[in-house]
């Protein structure tokens, strides 16, 4: 088993102790997170890194794990689906690209989506609707029926409107029309973003 | 399945015994335990906005502010029609507690989900 088969192993399994045996005893995580930069050194510090965001989970599926070799170079490409105690489903996607010799791992370079609502992901294609400041008496009902007509059954539309009565109204809209209302989203300027599923 | 009871308020200040009743029914209906909603139209909607109650009041009736109070401190919710707040210009900042802006759709659903609409001046 090649060192990238290990260290995927580990993962996946999320025995991360099992790094001991891969990465180097100066092995560096390098990872760029949604959050900003952080770095581990030594296996354990790395474990305790991945520990942290895979350790304390309720619900933990793989969705993909691959390696893909560049040369002399190995990476690591996985998704996994994810649910912490408490809160909603998440799905998320991290891209490694590992640096060592003779099956040893003496650096990681980690670029992380971060954990993202599964909804979305998991869905079909996602689209996106500005909807402005149509309310129910300007055309929103018309508009919001043409666009979702433009996308697949299954795929999400995601509408961004600065109505405030679209907020209750668009998820009545969607529901009437037979669509799946994932999410209502409030942002902090008095947007909103509603998710829908084409149901039919 | 919804148990909502719509009452539909038309009326403002300019008529405070059109834009109490459907409080008072609302509120006994609220009082009593059931899922009561007065959705406020026309000028009606400005009654669902801070001081929006304030002064109105007709013989007879009790006054629309205490009323109001009494109405939502029961669980009842006041419905703003977002057609007629939105040329008056009234936003999400003025709407008092209580209150939310919403559009006929959200009212349209309700009724397909077996809510009942009431009448009452």
């Amino acid at each position: 088993m090649t060192g990238a088969e290990r260290v995927l192993e580990a993962i996946t399994a999320r025995d991360f102790s099992a790094f001991d045996g891969v990465l180097g005893p100066t092995s560096q995580l390098r990872a760029l997170l949604p959050s900003g930069f952080v770095e581990e050194t030594g296996p354990a510090d790395i474990a305790s890194r991945f520990s942290q965001w895979f350790g304390n989970l309720e619900a933990f599926e793989v969705l993909e794990a691959r390696i893909e070799i560049t040369g002399d170079r190995s990476s690591l490409q996985y998704r996994f689906r994810t649910r912490r105690p408490g809160e909603d489903e998440t799905v998320i996607s991290q891209h490694v690209v590992l640096f060592g010799t003779n099956g040893t791992v003496d650096a990681m370079h980690l670029v992380c989506s971060g954990f993202r609502p599964a909804q979305e992901a998991l869905a079909g294609a996602l689209h996106d609707y500005d909807a402005g400041t149509l309310g129910c008496a300007d055309g929103l009902t018309q508009a919001f029926k043409q666009q979702i007509r433009e996308v697949g059954v299954g795929d999400v539309l995601r509408v961004h409107t600065v109505d405030p009565s679209a907020k209750e109204d668009l998820p009545s809209i969607a529901r009437l029309m037979g669509h799946k209302v994932h999410s209502v989203e409030a942002h902090p300027d008095g947007s909103l973003t509603i998710t829908v599923e084409r149901g039919k | 399945m919804s148990d909502k009871l719509i009452f539909n308020c038309t009326s403002g200040k300019e008529s405070p015994e059109r834009a109490t009743l459907p409080f008072v029914a609302a509120n006994i209906a609220a009082a009593t335990g059931q899922d009561a909603v007065v959705v406020c139209t026309i000028d009606a909607v400005w009654l669902g906005t801070e001081g929006g109650t304030d002064g109105v009041a007709s013989p007879g009736l009790p006054a629309l502010k205490d009323l109001y109070a009494e109405f939502v401190g029961n669980g009842g919710e006041v419905w703003l029609c977002g057609a007629c707040t939105k040329p008056r210009g009234i936003t999400e900042e003025q709407v008092t507690k209580g209150a939310k802006i919403v559009g006929a759709a959200k009212v349209v659903e309700e009724l397909v989900g077996g809510a009942r609409a009431v009448a009452f001046a």
